[in-house]
């Protein structure tokens, strides 16, 4: 693994924190007779390094939980924390600073077509100053990591499905980042790049330091994780160790 | 830091799809070749209508208080000739006569306007080499010289015999002088051919125009001018003549608006074409721009990448334009004899606007960008 130990700095708990905290939170998407309440009194707590992965059927509020947590959609109340911020009080250039110490994994790759797979994910690691050592050789390392050592400098039009959302996941994680959140991330990939990716998220969690919060209903992955929590109609149905 | 990477970023965006690259190009450079031809035919309008007055060797002139523009034909008495003569510091005062009379093509038997210049061939009063070369050539009645940039509709344009108002002249010679929106090619006779061929009033003349001893002072000779002439006529320094026939067909004139008009109109379809152009590569990069959003990138860098590839577009269009537009221009030059060319400060301009029509079309394609939302995208 090329990726370097991190400073203890690095981890949010440093003062006792939870990487994580969600406290009664409710979500609804629209108002009037046209409000659909999605998630009722949420509560969850994850702990630094830890790696939990969130299940449960199509329309339960995974990705709106994930969204929220990821400070992509905006709280409609309190209780939501992430990396000791209150996440309802995040505006502007504090939000965007706050965007840059997580990774995010989508279903799509959202890849630019103009980008090489090295490009794509320097855009990534160019949001941050503190990548200690030579950003480049960082990049080509994951990248090498995750197979893709040879297509550096393809452009997603050359690469296959799996090698396209294998970047997504390079771009992810090249900054190091304190929070992972990452939905379906194995979804388009065969069973061994699977299990490279999972190693890496395992590694990531323990060595580097990075929560990892990932939404999946793929059960041959759930015991890569340490915690299990399977949400259904907006509610938790149960949370335990995987 | 972060928006250093922004150009780079924008190129590699716009480098990637050459074939939409080359058909955006090719839109924002129609855009401006409209702006850059409107400019040209504007310039061929001013330039042509001052040219004849641009060539007159004269100080002051004197004419009609009604005779707006220079080249309108309102004659005064000749006697105003001898009064401006009789004024403190004027050296010499000589006619010019102006008419518009019939050209027959002598190829194809069709008649043609035709601007005949009158002048008293002993006196020199052109500034054209060509025309004070061969000036004495104009002393035998029945000669003329005809401008070399008279259009081919005249038929041969040389030495020869011509038809006039149905009298035979003999062309001795050319001169470059170059058509306007008026006639389509000069002719310069003598005083004494061109009251032959008109056979007009000998006491009236088109104006005056008069040169200044050496020591005379310009705006003191024009006060007395004013004092002793009558006032149906005016005494103009030619500089102000040029400035107030320059402002007459700039702003007194429809054609000039219109030509303006057809400027803006140039800009309003370049920012639409550009903002077309922006605004789909927007678009069909949504999602991919949302995820930079959700991985920190502001939309004052997602802005500047719309920007630096609007600027881009808008000098990538640029210089096919002009050349283009200069091509055009000289051939619309060659055809017709009009002056229609491109100014440094024309092409300057255009320049400009092309900056500034791809930066409102970039400015109204943010309106995506603001609507960005990364929310969407899990």
């Amino acid at each position: 693994m090329s990726i370097p130990q991190p400073p203890s700095s690095r981890v949010p708990n440093a003062r006792g924190e939870s990487a994580i905290r969600v406290s009664g939170l409710d979500y609804a998407f629209g108002t009037g007779e046209a409000r659909k309440q999605v998630l009722f009194g949420i509560d969850l707590e994850l702990a630094p390094r830890e790696f939990a992965i969130m299940t449960g059927p199509s329309g339960s509020g995974k990705t709106t939980l994930l969204s929220l947590v990821g400070a992509l959609r905006r709280p409609q109340g309190e209780g939501l924390w992430a990396l000791g911020r209150d996440l309802a009080e995040l505006h502007g250039r504090a939000l965007e600073a706050f965007r840059t110490q997580l990774g995010f994994i989508f279903q799509l790759h959202n890849l630019f077509p103009a980008l090489t797979a090295f490009q794509s994910v320097q855009m990534a690691a160019d949001l941050r100053d503190d990548i200690p050592g030579d950003k480049d050789r960082r990049i080509s390392e994951l990248l090498g990591e995750l197979g893709l050592g040879e297509r550096l400098h393809y452009k997603p039009e050359k690469l296959s499905g799996g090698q396209r959302q294998r970047v997504a996941i390079a771009r992810a994680l090249v900054h190091r980042p304190l929070l992972l959140l990452a939905d379906e991330p194995t979804a388009a990939l065969d069973a061994d790049n699977t299990q490279i990716v999972l190693q890496l998220f395992r590694r990531l969690a323990h060595e580097e330091g990075t929560t990892i919060l990932m939404v999946t209903q793929d059960a041959r992955v759930f015991e890569t994780a340490d915690r299990l929590i399977n949400l259904v109609d907006g509610r938790i149905d149960s949370d335990s160790a995987a | 830091m972060r928006l250093r990477t922004a150009p780079i970023f924008s190129l590699r965006l716009l480098l990637h799809e050459r074939g939409r690259l080359l058909a955006s190009i090719g839109g924002i450079s129609f855009a401006l070749l409209l702006m850059l031809l409107q400019l040209g035919f504007r310039n061929a309008l001013l330039d042509s209508a001052l040219e004849l007055l641009k060539q007159l060797d004269a100080d002051i002139i004197v004419m009609s208080k009604e005779k707006r523009p220079f080249l309108q034909r309102d004659r005064m008495p000749k006697e105003r000739l001898y009064q401006a003569l009789s004024v403190e510091g004027v050296a010499s005062a000589h006619p010019l006569w102006l008419t518009l009379l019939h050209w027959k093509n002598l190829e194809d038997g069709t008649l043609r306007p035709i601007r005949v210049i009158g002048f008293d061939p002993d006196r020199p009063v052109f500034l054209i080499e060509d025309v004070e070369a061969a000036r004495r050539l104009l002393v035998r009645r029945g000669t003329a010289l005809i401008d070399a940039r008279s259009r081919k509709a005249y038929g041969r344009i040389g030495k020869g015999e011509a038809q006039v108002a149905q009298r035979r002249v003999e062309v001795v010679g050319t001169f470059p002088l170059g058509t306007d929106f008026e006639v389509d090619g000069n002719l310069i006779v003598s005083d004494e051919t061109w009251f032959d061929l008109t056979r007009s009033n000998q006491q009236l003349v088109e104006m005056a125009l008069l040169k200044l001893t050496p020591d005379a002072d310009r705006s003191e000779v024009l006060t007395r001018l004013q004092s002793v002439l009558p006032t149906d006529v005016r005494a103009f320094s030619k500089a102000q003549l040029v400035a107030r026939d320059l402002a007459y067909w700039k702003h007194g004139t429809p054609i000039s608006i219109i030509l303006l008009v057809g400027v803006g109109l140039g800009f309003a379809v370049g920012v639409v074409i550009c903002y077309q152009i922006l605004y789909t590569d927007v678009l069909d990069h949504l999602a991919e721009f949302a995820t930079l959003k959700a991985s920190g990138y502001g939309d004052r860098y997602i802005q500047c990448v719309v920007i630096v590839e609007a600027w881009v577009l808008s000098q990538f269009g640029f210089f096919p334009a002009v050349v283009l537009g200069w091509a055009l221009l000289g051939l619309l030059a060659m055809v017709s004899g009009l002056p229609a060319g491109l100014s440094g400060g024309n092409v300057l301009t255009v320049a400009l606007l092309s900056a500034g029509m791809c930066t409102a079309a970039g400015v109204l394609a943010l309106r995506k960008v603001r609507l960005l939302d990364p929310a969407e995208l899990f």
